[in-house]
């Protein structure tokens, strides 16, 4: 059996600054199979990957590759070795032909003197390539004309260009049509064919089921099973991926939950489907759903940053209109971003400046817009306390300096001294260590104590079942389902998630 | 007392540790004195201040359209045609309102409602048209001297009224009144940009775009100050060039450019936007007019002045890159 193994994977450890991401993993890939590898977000399938391909390099362990030693310093490296590595964001050059693309690591030369690249050759060799996978597209089309199937055509080709063994496909299918991804699926089919071995990331186990010999599930940096596909139900593939104790990991709080105060009508634009939503005076609701199912959009449109096509959403009962993040902002409305780093705080400004930044308005007193220097003071220094940032200087320290956990704070704190109403949080503790965790979901709580609305959106089931009163499932820029707290079952919301009826 | 003395010696100090550029100044300042004769004359201090004075106005103007992390080209072709015009005006040689009382003023409200005029023009291209604003003003520029050339058939108009060129050549208490006048400009800009709402708005937009969008800032409200604000201060430039020069003329400001955003680099002011002061681009522009004019008086030729003004440049860079 052992030479039948073209991969194997032995103990892999891996870090990122002290959180440990893979635990002794262990799984082995048999030439010519389709590998399905399946995980939660953040379970470490792509750090996974990204060391067997080259772009990250492991702690500790080994890697065989065809019986031999394997230890890439580099993608390049990799790719030698016959290792493909097609990533969810393309790495393609827009600008680009899809020859050039096809070449762009090694443009075949002519010509003694001047060296050229000799386009005849790339352009006919590539086109010999696009035919092969059943593609229509001229080899001189740029990257930014073709639909993103086709872009993901272009990068398989670049692996079969270079004689890869191996395949590694990471959520292939996100942002293709559904006839993109049978075509997919049948180059897929017969690359396996033609002896390539497969391994194939996704969070749907539909496609799991349809293209896969054996699956791996992987669970906090752990290999939590590895089995023939037939031998397995997807109930217990779910119960792999999720089956995790609850921590006491979360703070309670005692409140209560009063009317109806905030409703969301028909919210559509590309990314959201007519949402409808209303939450309650006091109450946390969780938005849950797997990478790309819609979430941060839904926040988006909700605070006015994406437009709408159409929808309403009204305040106490009143509409807010236009939805402008200006206008929500008045409306009492706050919304913390997901991506902290280019949307939420002004990265080379003190804390001071980044806290005030929102509350400029209510610092001026008079008609010539001066700002009350003290009060500024005053306020800056309240909210610092309160939340507990730790600083050397917040008129000094730049926000790039601070570590995740504070310069979250600062974002939260930005937002808190306008005492917003209902608070829309996307992915709050992403980033964050448990210390800072436990400190976020405390200030989540008074929020809620005192009678703010929160939309927590999280990929960590666990918190929002931790600290959510209730928790909706968006899968596909719908709103699917719809969980009480007495009905919080891992597998039932994953299942609404990934859109199984097991 | 203590209090203010106190002040004082914090604001020099903080002044000192952002702005090193001045105390390079300071030894360029000591170094004159030295090596250049008759550079503490009256005369010499006093032409060195009014001449820096001028382009301190500009530069501070343009450096609200750099600290947005944009930049204005249009500043000098807004002096050139805003001269010819106000000129034209009031000049005895044909002027339209020559002798009426009304004549100075309306002259000068013509020249800044050019300048807002072309910070209207610039603010509405950068934001709706979503041009570059390296684009935007370049355009604006190259119309805005073309049309100077074109109205004034590219004569130098004289015979102003002796009451406006009293603004470039006379004095209150030993002060020039082109001086005072810049000093009340920079003042006013310094406070805007410290102290009030309007001032964090554009720190903040010129940092982040979109985090300001998302933290309910009026982005395109901001832009359009900050282009507007660059061109009542060119505007301001021109009325203080035409009475100091006691003419109108296409050619007016035109080497001017390099100056501006010499003074700002030098200055401190970072060209991404989000940090940069006024106080920073006003020691940048007293050192250019101190530099040029004692390296004049040394007999240096203009040729060997630029690559000085080159080096300077490069050294203020470096400072910005240590600092940081």
């Amino acid at each position: 059996m052992r030479e039948n193994y073209i991969l194997k994977v032995e103990n892999i450890c891996k870090s990122f600054s002290g959180v440990q991401v893979l635990k002794n993993v262990n799984f082995n890939l048999v030439k010519g199979e389709i590998l399905g590898l399946v995980g939660e977000n953040g379970a470490g399938k792509s750090t996974l990957m990204n060391i067997i391909s080259g772009i990250l390099s492991k702690d500790s362990g080994s890697i065989y590759l065809e019986g031999k030693d394997f230890n890439p310093s580099d993608p390049m490296m990799a790719k030698d070795r016959g290792i493909g590595f097609i990533q969810q964001e393309l790495n393609l050059f827009s600008n680009l032909t899809v020859a050039e693309n096809m070449f762009i690591d090694n443009f075949p030369k002519k010509g003694k003197i001047v060296k050229q690249i000799n386009f005849n050759k790339i352009h006919k060799d590539t086109q010999k390539y696009i035919n092969t996978l059943g593609m229509s597209f001229a080899s001189n089309t740029t990257i930014e004309n073709l639909s993103m199937g086709q872009r993901q055509m272009v990068e398989v080709g670049k692996a079969l260009f270079r004689n890869a063994k191996i395949i590694i496909f990471d959520e292939p299918t996100t942002s293709l049509s559904t006839k993109e991804k049978d075509k997919l699926f049948k180059i897929i089919k017969e690359l396996k064919m033609n002896g390539t071995t497969i391994i194939y990331i996704s969070h749907l186990l539909e496609e799991i089921y349809y293209l896969c010999d054996r699956i791996v599930v992987l669970r906090d940096g752990e290999v939590k099973g590895k089995n023939l596909t037939k031998e397995l139900t997807k109930g217990k593939v779910i119960k792999m991926m999720v089956g995790r104790e609850l921590h006491k990991l979360f703070p309670y709080v005692d409140k209560s939950i009063g009317d109806v105060l905030f409703e969301a009508k028909g919210i559509l634009n590309d990314k959201v489907k007519d949402i409808n939503l209303f939450m309650r005076e006091g109450e946390i609701v969780g938005l849950f759903g797997i990478m790309g199912a819609g979430r941060t959009e839904l926040a988006k449109a909700l605070f006015g940053i994406d437009e709408i096509e159409s929808g309403e959403i009204y305040f106490q009962g009143r509409e807010i209109n236009p939805i402008t993040p200006i206008n929500c902002i008045k409306n009492g409305m706050a919304y913390i971003t997901e991506n902290r780093r280019y949307e939420g705080l002004f990265m080379t400004k003190s804390i001071k400046d980044n806290l005030v930044s929102v509350y400029l308005d209510r610092l001026v007193d008079n008609k010539l817009k001066i700002i009350n220097k003290k009060r500024e003071e005053k306020i800056v220094e309240k909210i610092i306390n309160n939340l507990n940032i730790i600083t050397y200087n917040e008129n000094i320290q730049y926000a790039q300096s601070l570590s995740g956990g504070n310069q979250q704070k600062v974002v939260l704190g930005k937002w808190l001294i306008l005492e917003p109403k209902v608070f829309i949080l996307d992915e709050p503790t992403r980033g964050v260590d448990v210390g800072a965790k436990y400190e976020i979901y405390n200030i989540i709580n008074n929020m809620a104590k005192n009678k703010a609305i929160i939309l927590f959106i999280s990929s960590e089931m666990e918190e929002l079942m931790g600290t959510c009163d209730r928790i909706l499932v968006m899968r596909q820029g719908e709103l699917v389902n719809e969980f009480g707290k007495k009905d919080y079952v891992q597998e039932a919301i994953l299942r609404a998630a990934i859109g199984e009826r097991v | 007392m203590c209090i203010i003395l106190k002040r004082i010696k914090n604001y020099i100090k903080n002044f000192f540790f952002m702005s090193p550029i001045l105390f390079i100044l300071i030894i360029f300042f000591i170094l004159s004195l030295f090596i250049v004769p008759s550079f503490l004359t009256a005369m010499n201090i006093k032409s060195i201040i009014v001449q820096a004075s001028s382009l301190a106005v500009v530069a501070s103007g343009v450096t609200f359209v750099v600290l947005n992390g944009s930049i204005d080209f249009s500043c000098t072709s807004i002096i050139a045609l805003g001269s010819v015009i106000g000129a034209s005006i009031i000049t005895s040689d044909g002027g339209v309102l020559v002798g009426s009382i009304y004549g100075i003023p309306l002259a000068i409200i013509i020249v800044l409602l050019i300048g807002i005029l072309f910070g209207i023009i610039n603010g509405l291209s950068v934001i709706f048209l979503k041009m570059p604003s390296f684009i935007a003003t370049l355009a604006t520029m190259m119309i805005g001297s073309g049309l100077a050339v074109w109205f004034s058939k590219a004569q130098t108009i004289f015979n102003l009224p002796d009451s406006f060129n009293y603004i470039g050549s006379g004095s209150i208490l030993h002060v020039p009144i082109i001086v005072l006048i810049s000093v009340l400009a920079v003042l006013i800009l310094d406070f805007i940009l410290s102290r009030t709402i309007i001032g964090r708005r554009i720190y903040a937009v010129g940092t982040n775009q979109r985090a300001s969008y998302i933290s309910g800032i009026p982005v395109k409200k901001t832009i359009m100050i900050v282009f507007i604000i660059s061109g009542i201060c060119s505007s301001i430039t021109c009325v203080l060039l035409m009475a100091r020069l006691q003419s109108g003329a296409a050619g007016l400001g035109d080497n001017m450019f390099l100056d501006i955003i010499a003074s700002i680099i030098i200055g401190g002011t970072s060209i991404l936007g989000g940090s940069g002061k006024v106080s920073g681009t006003i020691v940048g522009a007293i050192f250019l007019t101190m530099m040029d004019n004692s390296l004049n008086m040394l007999g240096v030729p203009w040729f060997v002045v630029s690559i000085v003004k080159g080096v300077i440049i490069i050294i203020a860079a470096i400072f910005s890159v240590i600092k940081r």
